[in-house]
């Protein structure tokens, strides 16, 4: 059985100074790609708390110990006045996008959740006649690059008259291929045993579904919530294509758009808003933190 | 069971609910032409046989009025009362003067007399941005009612039959301007938006107007000698030399390698980027190689510094760094440059004319507005718009707040009183007003559809590959681009 | 799959436990497919139909603005084709210098990352399965590029690489790397490097010789930050499930170091690599967001890949039948490379 991590013998003797020497080194190594990592957030939220001045000056740290600034806090609520107000909710557009963001991410996992958690149950506990075509033809969606399907898929919106509206944005994304996949991998795992023993107790396959599977498959879940919350939450080429008003922009679109124009130059500003983009994320990430491991795990080496 | 029902339910009510409550705008359908009936008059009385017989006035028949209207006589008959249209104007200014420019139009929709209801959007955050999102939404069906656009993007519009010719509206006895009214505003400004593809129908009308102007660190040339600005290109290069200082990151001019810029040094070496007739592209004019030879040359000896399109505003930061010597802009970024300047390295500045070779010219910037195809009603209605925001106290408004160029002759006046009196402007208030002198000498790059094209071409095949390579031969890759050019206009020429 | 047979009392007539137990098969099968639909139809209606649909544009001059106001269905739907062309915009994509060039881009793009971007994955990885203490920060730190939004990040990145007030400009001028009368213009620089570090000695190098662009280069490095983390834990994960009996095999052997590498480990984690590959392939021909917010396909071409291209085509230029056949193009390259790649690939993976 292997073990965690086990450690891999260098080929170096165990005397007691060499060893220290490259452990050091992999250490020093190792943090400064952690810092690699981690220094454009550092950059993003300094910037954030610098003024307009300090950007075209280039004062890198113009607070104490080197100067004697104070942190700009202005900066968040300049962004969010700054970047436009909508009409028609009476709030400040970065308000109508972040709304705009979690109504079509948070209707997006929901549906996702559903329909693929449907879908691989089905396909890997249930014993259906062209249950393998149709897996097949699934997987075979893999195939497509989304780039192929661009084209078509804005002509229909206009005629389905969804274009600037929030169905466009989230119907098309209802299904999720991957998700499906990374499920019913997760669902095969589960022993049949189990089912039957559920059918003595007279239950049938959606009981079994809610009261046993799901529960077992908690990392999978997650892992499939957590990673489509991300890619809902970054996306940009889709809504910029099939969406018209200022008030129906998506954060990333939105976070673009100012950058176009005045977040351009009022670095600090824009920074305050890519803070503000960044910060729901990593706040999931760290709540899932435990189950989003073992999902990538899963899903990496059973591939 | 029940929960999967109740949770599936759940969900398809709020997808249902999320798509009924979003504003989904009405797709303008294709108008049908609506013909109204003219009041029919008494037949005049025959003349007396003794007399010399007066000519009569024939009896006026119903007026058919075509979308879009096609005669000033058509525009008069449109009717409007009791209709309660509402008209969408998309620009591309940010909140502050969306703010300024929505409370205009509130006064307007409180003061006209027809039930015109005007809304004011940032349709897009640069101009190109609105023009990628206006073609979006014709192809949709759901274009705004007017929008800044610049006249080739107009005519690119036109040729989708997208955008009207404004001249029936113009010369409208009921809705149109007078003849005082017309020669109020400055007529280069007006002249720019008759467009020579299309037989010079009025694409677009101006409300605003700006010009490539040359912004001058005044401290940086005392500190090299010059105490006046240069208005030779001679001098000026000079004076740029003089000022770099690239281990210390200062040039004597930040060159954003864009057509604009090209244009404005052709202009000012008498050169044109169009010929005056719209037939073909001429800019491979020795005043073309000059200009390009220059750029060359300033790059290779580190006189200018080349502004990167991934720089975003850099000419504009390093400037206020105290960095730059000489810069190319915008007049509209005159409150831009101002507040990067006080908050950045603290100089006395201004602006100028760009230097000449004998006979002064200045590139014209500003997009006007244009009215799309809808229906009459909406577009009379949105000529009213435009027609309004021409006027002397809205132009003055909104060039005390924009640092754009007021249109009309009347709100010079006031416009520059109002510069003076704001202090933080310093001598650049003076210099404004010398703008309107230089107005005279306004040139526009090119009007006609598919210049969008051209400029990339420009930008890429011949500035790029200057700035890349010192020796690179000027004349040759200005006449390859300029066949290139040629090729595009006749591929984007009106059916 | 074991036969889902219920109990039937003994006392039940024969003639109706089968139609029982039939009807049960009906509900369950009639149950599995009412699972499996909605899935389903979403995959068809946005997926599958499309294809065909974009197929069809491909072969029209199509202008939706031409079907506005349509009365009848079948006018909305076949309206905008305002002519049919057929293959004409294949022909002329074959024809289009730029397409070619947005090829080029693309698969320099993929040849360059993947080597950097594995590479140093793996070397992290195997350094953090060196016992590392604090390895869950570690990992959790370099996983963070990951999850953020694509647009910030690249928002941020844009002003790292500014040429004047940027971060890593402004460090190696520090540092006494860079002369600042010679600042790199990173993502402003479509120059190729040989060029650029021809030009350092004086020598001026052909354009077809001057290699990737500084732009892209900046846009790989970008890239290889962000897939670190990712890449960097299944490949710990790979390590992992390497039995550790096969290293004390070997050690008794005789074997050490590199050796084990070579002989061991690389081999054990073909799985693992494979897969990573192919989603990296895949992430680069999708490569969208970070290009358009950094570059926009610039300076010039030199960062317009075939997915930036396609979209020009449609946003700027409103050319819907183009771009349509300039993604059916991708497409089969697409195949025609995974093809490839699983071939030669995937008969050097190793399975235990």
């Amino acid at each position: 059985m292997a073990s965690e991590s086990s450690t891999i013998p260098t080929s170096v003797h165990p005397s007691g100074k060499q060893i220290d020497w490259v452990r050091a080194l992999i250490y020093v190594i190792l943090i400064v790609g952690a810092l690699a990592s981690a220094l454009p957030f550092l950059y993003m939220i300094m910037t954030s708390f610098k003024t307009y001045g300090d950007i075209i000056n280039n004062n890198f740290w113009p607070w104490p110990p080197f100067g004697d600034e104070a942190l700009q806090w202005q900066n968040y609520p300049d962004a969010i006045n700054n970047v436009g107000f909508d009409k028609a909710w009476q709030v400040p557009l970065v308000v109508r996008y972040f709304a705009n963001s979690i109504i079509v991410t948070v209707l997006g996992v929901v549906g996702i959740l559903l329909t693929s958690i449907f879908a691989a149950y089905a396909l890997a506990q249930m014993n259906l006649p062209g249950k393998n075509i149709i897996f097949i033809l699934i997987l075979a969606t893999l195939m497509i690059p989304p780039d192929l399907t661009l084209v078509p898929k804005v002509v229909m919106m206009f005629n389905f008259g969804w274009y600037n509206a929030y169905p466009a944005l989230i119907i098309p994304f209802l299904a999720s291929v991957f998700s499906i996949f990374l499920l019913r991998q997760f669902f095969m795992q589960i022993p049949k045993d189990l089912f039957d023993a559920a059918l003595i107790d007279g239950a049938g396959h959606l009981r079994y579904l809610f009261t046993i599977v799901l529960p077992l498959s908690k990392p999978a879940v997650v892992t499939t919530a957590l990673l489509n919350f991300i890619w809902s939450w970054d996306s940009f080429k889709w809504p910029l294509l099939v969406t018209r008003d200022s008030n129906m922009r998506v954060v990333a679109v939105g976070l673009q758009q100012f950058m176009a124009s005045e977040g351009g130059t009022k670095v600090q500003l824009l920074m305050a808003f890519a803070t503000l983009v960044v910060v729901p994320v990593l706040v999931f990430y760290f709540i899932t933190q435990k189950y989003f491991k073992e999902g990538v795990i899963t899903t990496g080496i059973k591939g | 069971m029940k929960k999967l029902f109740l949770l599936t339910a759940l969900v398809v009510l709020v997808v249902a609910l999320a798509a009924c409550a979003a504003p989904t705008p009405e797709p303008t359908k294709a108008p049908a032409p609506a013909p109204t009936t003219a009041p029919a008059t008494a037949p005049t009385k025959a003349p007396e046989p003794t007399k010399a017989p007066e000519p009569t006035k024939p009896a006026p028949t119903a007026v058919k009025i075509n979308n879009p209207p096609k005669t000033p006589e058509e525009v008069d008959a449109i009717d409007l009362t009791g209709k309660k249209v509402t008209v969408t104007y998309w620009h591309n200014r940010p909140q502050k003067d969306q703010d300024m420019l929505q409370s205009m139009l509130d006064e307007f929709n409180k003061t006209n007399p027809y039930g015109i209801t005007a809304k004011a959007e940032i349709g897009g955050a640069s101009y190109n941005d609105v023009y990628n999102k206006v073609n979006a939404a014709i192809q949709a069906g759901a274009p705004p009612d007017i929008s800044v656009a610049y006249q080739n993007q107009a005519a690119f519009y036109r040729n989708q039959g997208a955008v009207i010719d404004l001249n029936p509206f113009i010369k409208s006895k009921k809705y149109g301007l007078s003849e005082a009214d017309l020669k109020d505003y400055f007529q280069t400004f007006l002249a720019s938006d008759a467009n020579p593809q299309f037989k010079g129908e009025v694409l677009g009308f101006p409300t605003q107007r700006s010009m490539d102007v040359m912004y001058v660190n005044l401290d940086m040339l005392k500190k090299v000698g010059y105490d006046k600005i240069p208005t030779d290109w001679k001098t000026w290069e000079e004076a740029a030399c003089k000022a770099s200082d690239p281990a210390n990151k200062k040039y004597g001019w930040a060159f954003r390698h864009d057509a604009s810029n090209f244009a404005t040094l052709v202009f000012s070496r008498g050169g044109r980027i169009l010929a005056e007739d719209g037939s073909a592209y001429v800019f491979n004019s020795q005043a073309g190689i000059d200009a390009t030879s220059m750029i060359q040359r300033m790059i290779a000896n580190k006189c200018a510094v080349e502004i990167p399109t991934s720089e975003r505003y850099g000419e504009q930061n390093r400037f206020g760094a105290g960095e730059i010597l000489f810069v190319f802009a915008s007049s509209s970024g005159l409150p831009f440059y101002n507040e990067a300047v006080s908050k950045g390295a603290k100089f006395t500045w201004d602006i100028a004319m760009p230097p000449n070779t004998g006979k002064p010219a200045i590139n014209l910037y500003g997009a006007s507005i244009s009215v799309y195809k809808t229906t009459p009603e909406k577009e009379l209605a949105a000529w009213l718009v435009i027609k309004f925001l021409g006027q002397k106290e809205q132009t003055t408004r909104w060039a005390i707040q924009t640092g754009y160029l007021p249109v009309r002759q009347s709100a010079k006046a006031d416009v520059i009183a109002a510069f003076k009196k704001d202090k933080s402007w310093g001598p650049v208030a003076d210099s404004y007003a010398k703008m309107f002198d230089w107005a005279q000498y306004a040139m526009v790059e090119s009007p006609v559809a598919g210049y969008d094209p051209v400029r990339a071409l420009i930008d890429k095949d011949v500035m790029s590959k200057v700035l890349a390579d010192p020796k690179a031969d000027v004349k040759a890759l200005l006449d390859a681009a300029v066949k290139q050019a040629n090729a595009i206009l006749k591929e984007n020429a009106p059916k | 799959m074991t036969s889902q047979v219920t109990p039937v009392p003994l006392s039940a007539t024969r003639w109706r436990a089968p139609s029982a137990r039939r009807w049960r098969r009906v509900q369950e099968i009639g149950l599995g497919y009412l699972l499996l639909a909605p899935a389903l139809i979403v995959l068809v209606v946005f997926d599958f139909f499309p294809i065909f649909f974009g197929a069809f544009i491909s072969t029209c001059d199509w202008k939706p603005a031409a079907a506005i106001g349509a009365e009848t269905v079948l006018e909305r739907w076949l309206g905008p084709c305002v002519k049919f062309v057929g293959f004409d915009n294949y022909v002329r994509a074959f024809n289009d210098p730029q397409m070619w060039q947005s090829l080029l881009v693309t698969a320099t793009y993929a040849l360059i990352s993947i080597p950097i971007q594995l590479g140093l994955a793996l070397f992290f990885a195997y350094l953090l399965f060196q016992n590392v203490r604090g390895k869950e920060i570690f990992r959790v730190v370099f996983f963070l590029p990951y999850i953020t939004s694509s647009v910030a990040s690249a928002a941020v990145w844009s002003f790292l690489y500014n040429p004047d007030k940027g971060l890593i400009n402004n460090f190696l001028i520090t540092i006494g790397v860079m002369n600042p009368e010679k600042v790199w213009k990173w993502l402003g620089e479509p120059t190729g490097i040989f060029t650029l570090m021809a030009r350092g000695t004086g020598v001026t190098l052909p354009e077809w010789l001057g290699g990737p662009s500084l732009a892209l280069l900046a846009v790989i490095f970008y890239t290889t930050w962000v897939f670190l983390g990712y890449d960097m834990t299944l490949f710990l994960a790979g390590l992992g499930n390497i039995p550790g009996e096969l290293y004390d095999a070997a050690k008794v052997d005789g074997a050490s170091g590199w050796k084990l590498f070579r002989h061991i480990t690389f081999p054990l984690l073909s799985p693992t690599t494979f897969f990573i590959l192919i989603i990296t392939v895949i992430g680069i021909f999708k490569a969208f967001n970070h290009i358009y917010v950094m570059t926009q396909g610039g300076p010039g071409n030199a960062t317009t890949t075939t997915s930036i291209y396609i979209f020009q085509q449609l946003y700027q230029y409103n050319r819907y039948g183009y771009s349509a056949a300039l993604s059916f193009i991708l497409f089969i390259v697409i195949l025609a490379l995974t093809i490839i790649q699983n071939r030669v690939a995937g008969s050097r993976v190793v399975y235990d």
